[in-house]
């Protein structure tokens, strides 16, 4: 009797045993998909971002093809069908009397795109304040200008005939993005590149570029940022205005966008 | 628990572990094939989202329009419309400015999935939502854009809960079939066992003749080839053992017998002598009688102190001279052969020595001369020895009248007399041969007798033979 309740317990031992080991793939995915679950794992052949140029840019391909054309104009080809640009390049008039000279609207659109630029961060409010302070003190004309790419040039003088320009500003007018700004102002206000330009990017959606670095190594390098992939390059100047005709000593400040090719330039 | 049983476990727990263990290694290998296969078509799916976004980013670019979220937005819940079929697909894109927790540009993820869980740009994970399993891509995009794209792994995990199913079904047909040919074959193989087992328990209950005949070529087959051999052994042994029974039976009922009919004969006669007034002639005879039979119980005493002694002492054998102990045991048994008819003894010189005792050596030719010299009186009694090798055969031959061949291997025990009356007569006590086969054996030889019924008998002991000693070894 004793044998045999020994012997059952055996055989049920036994079969106990092979249950557990008939479960073990159960138990070996459970494992498994424990570990897995949650665990992050570098990508096999991760994505490649793709490598914008300035043609990816309509402002950067506009300020290109503005050169280039401007250059073919100089040397009399001014048609090709070639290398994708065709056309005539027509300038806009850069001194007052070739002008337009601008209505309310015009100089209100003036504010807001220069209030733009301070509130994104590039022009300092000092400036600006200034500037506006000469503009209102001296109820400044405007006068404006478009070339056949869609740049508009804005000039603010002194006065009508004077040769004191207080404000050139150039704006692509479908994205109303600045490319050019010069101020003249009786006092010099600090701004440091190191701000101004980044946010100067980043406000005419150039960032996407990815690779604006200072132009380290050429005449740029305290006031300059230069994107390889865009070919451009943009500064921020100040110093003594010497073009002034005013007797009064003024002081300016320069922000330009344009192609730039650092071998051939720098 | 059987041993057969025991088995069957052993191998039905060796055969469900390494089953089980490479079932489980082949799934998994399968499996991790099959994920690594939708890895690189989910790869090459979130690449080309990632390719398609950022061309539609630069594409905004170029026509000069802005990057808005609400129009990337749009665009991306277009480009994830599901497809009539196709494979499950959620994708989420957010942008740099924002964090994870204030909502996404676009997101049909789930909404379990914290930014903790999410991986990082370049990187992969699966992580569960509900009953799904889903592997999550992160790639950082142009102008600051992060695409997550996350692809369902549910049929890959249910095709292989399916190969699963199969598998245990296949394991457990597999575990049956094992159980099923372990049970065969170890029946078989312990059948032997089992045989041997009744054997031993029919041998243990007294049949010693049977045999296991278990003829296989291994360990068993040996092992039943020993349990036969120590059957027979046994056999051997019980019919010896039952054998020296018996002989001890008749050795005390010969015994019994022969101290009684010579005790009957002198009580009768001194009860004669006590009782009545013989004549002088019949007194002698009387105290002649009495004579007689102490004589022979003394004999019978002798003989039997004799054979106690060679049973129980190491005898100390040394070279004897044989024409010696031949000579004395001719001299001490003229008596007797004056009283059998004065026959005639004829001994050949043979100058052989052997190793033995003289004393033994004496009485053993002794009791063959006597013997002879009972068995044919008046007849001539041969007694030679030659060197076979290193035996000497010692022959004592009579011209008697025999002894008939099936009592011949009876003649050397105890008490036996071929003829009783005759042998009582004559003064024998039946253990003159048993006691010649006994001194035989006690030198190393044996005692074998060739006898054919009215032709005589010729007794022949083989002895060791040894060189002759040098001066003052001999005995």
């Amino acid at each position: 009797m004793k044998r045999n309740r020994k012997r059952g317990w055996m055989l049920a031992l036994c079969a106990a045993a092979i249950v557990p080991l008939a479960a073990i793939p159960l138990g070996w995915f459970a494992l498994t998909d424990a570990a897995m679950v949650g665990q992050t794992h570098t990508q096999q052949t991760p994505y490649t971002s793709l490598v914008p140029t300035g043609d990816d840019y309509y402002l950067l391909r506009q300020l290109n093809t503005r050169v280039e054309l401007a250059w073919r104009n100089y040397n009399g080809q001014m048609y090709s069908t070639e290398d994708g640009v065709e056309g005539m390049y027509f300038s806009g008039a850069t001194y007052s009397g070739g002008m337009t000279y601008a209505d309310a609207d015009m100089q209100q659109y003036r504010d807001e795109v220069l209030q733009t630029l301070v509130d994104g961060g590039v022009l300092p409010q000092a400036w600006w304040d200034q500037v506006k302070e000469e503009i209102d003190y001296w109820a400044a004309p405007t006068y404006y200008s478009t070339d056949s790419l869609g740049f508009l040039r804005l000039k603010t003088y002194v006065g009508e005939n004077s040769q004191t320009c207080l404000l050139n500003m150039e704006v692509d007018s479908r994205t109303g993005k600045v490319v050019a700004l010069w101020i003249s102002a009786l006092q010099r206000h600090e701004i440091d590149p190191a701000v101004a330009l980044p946010a100067w990017v980043e406000l005419n959606e150039l960032d996407g570029l990815g690779d604006w670095t200072v132009p380290t190594g050429t005449d740029y390098e305290q006031s300059g940022l230069y994107s390889e992939n865009g070919q451009a390059l943009m500064t921020c100047a100040t110093g003594e205005d010497t073009f002034s005709s005013s007797g009064e000593t003024r002081q300016f400040l320069s922000l330009q966008l344009g192609p730039y090719t650092k071998e051939v330039s720098g | 628990m059987r041993f057969s049983e025991k088995l069957v476990c052993t191998i039905l727990l060796v055969v469900v572990t390494f089953f089980a263990l490479g079932g489980s290694a082949l799934l998994y290998g399968d499996f991790q094939d099959r994920l690594s296969s939708l890895a690189d078509q989910e790869q090459n799916r979130h690449d080309m989202l990632c390719y398609t976004l950022e061309n539609e980013i630069l594409s905004l670019h170029r026509q000069g329009e802005a990057v808005t979220e609400s129009g990337l937005g749009s665009f991306c819940a277009d480009l994830l419309e599901p497809a009539e079929g196709g494979t499950a697909q959620l994708a989420a894109l957010y942008h740099t400015d924002r964090q994870m927790g204030q909502g996404a540009v676009y997101s049909c993820l789930p909404a379990v999935w914290g930014a903790s869980m999410l991986p990082g740009s370049g990187q992969q994970a699966i992580l569960r939502s509900g009953d799904s399993l889903w592997r999550v891509y992160c790639t950082d995009l142009l102008d600051g854009w992060t695409l997550y794209s996350a692809y369902d792994l549910s049929e890959a995990f249910a095709a292989r809960s399916r190969s699963l199913q199969r598998f245990l079904l296949l394991e457990a047909a597999v575990v049956i079939g094992a159980a099923a040919a372990a049970a065969i074959f170890s029946r078989k193989l312990i059948r032997p066992l089992a045989l041997l087992n009744q054997a031993s328990r029919r041998i243990a209950a007294g049949d010693y003749a049977l045999r296991t005949n278990v003829r296989t070529d291994d360990e068993i087959g040996q092992l039943s080839e020993s349990f036969d051999s120590m059957a027979a052994a046994v056999q051997d042994k019980v019919a010896a053992l039952e054998l020296s029974v018996q002989q001890r039976e008749d050795f005390m009922g010969a015994f019994t017998h022969e101290l009684k009919t010579p005790m009957t004969g002198i009580l009768g006669y001194a009860d004669l002598l006590r009782s009545m007034q013989p004549d002088p002639a019949e007194q002698r005879e009387a105290a002649g009688a009495i004579y007689h039979e102490a004589h022979r119980l003394e004999s019978l005493s002798g003989k039997l102190l004799q054979l106690l002694h060679l049973d129980e002492e190491e005898l100390a054998l040394g070279p004897v001279a044989l024409d010696r102990a031949v000579t004395m045991a001719v001299k001490a048994a003229r008596p007797a052969l004056e009283q059998n008819g004065h026959a005639r003894v004829e001994t050949l010189s043979t100058g052989l020595w052997v190793q033995g005792d003289t004393d033994l050596l004496c009485d053993l030719v002794l009791n063959l001369i006597t013997n002879a010299a009972k068995a044919g009186p008046g007849g001539t009694i041969t007694v030679s020895a030659e060197q076979a090798g290193r035996t000497v055969l010692l022959r004592v031959r009579d011209q008697g009248c025999g002894i008939p061949a099936d009592q011949l291997a009876r003649v050397t025990e105890p008490f036996y007399m071929v003829d009783k009356s005759r042998a009582r007569k004559q003064g024998g006590s039946g253990l003159g041969l048993a006691l010649c086969s006994r001194i035989a054996q006690a030198h190393g030889g044996t005692l074998t007798i060739d006898s054919a019924p009215g032709k005589g008998t010729a007794v022949t002991v083989t002895l060791q033979a040894v060189s002759k000693p040098e001066e003052g070894g001999a005995s």
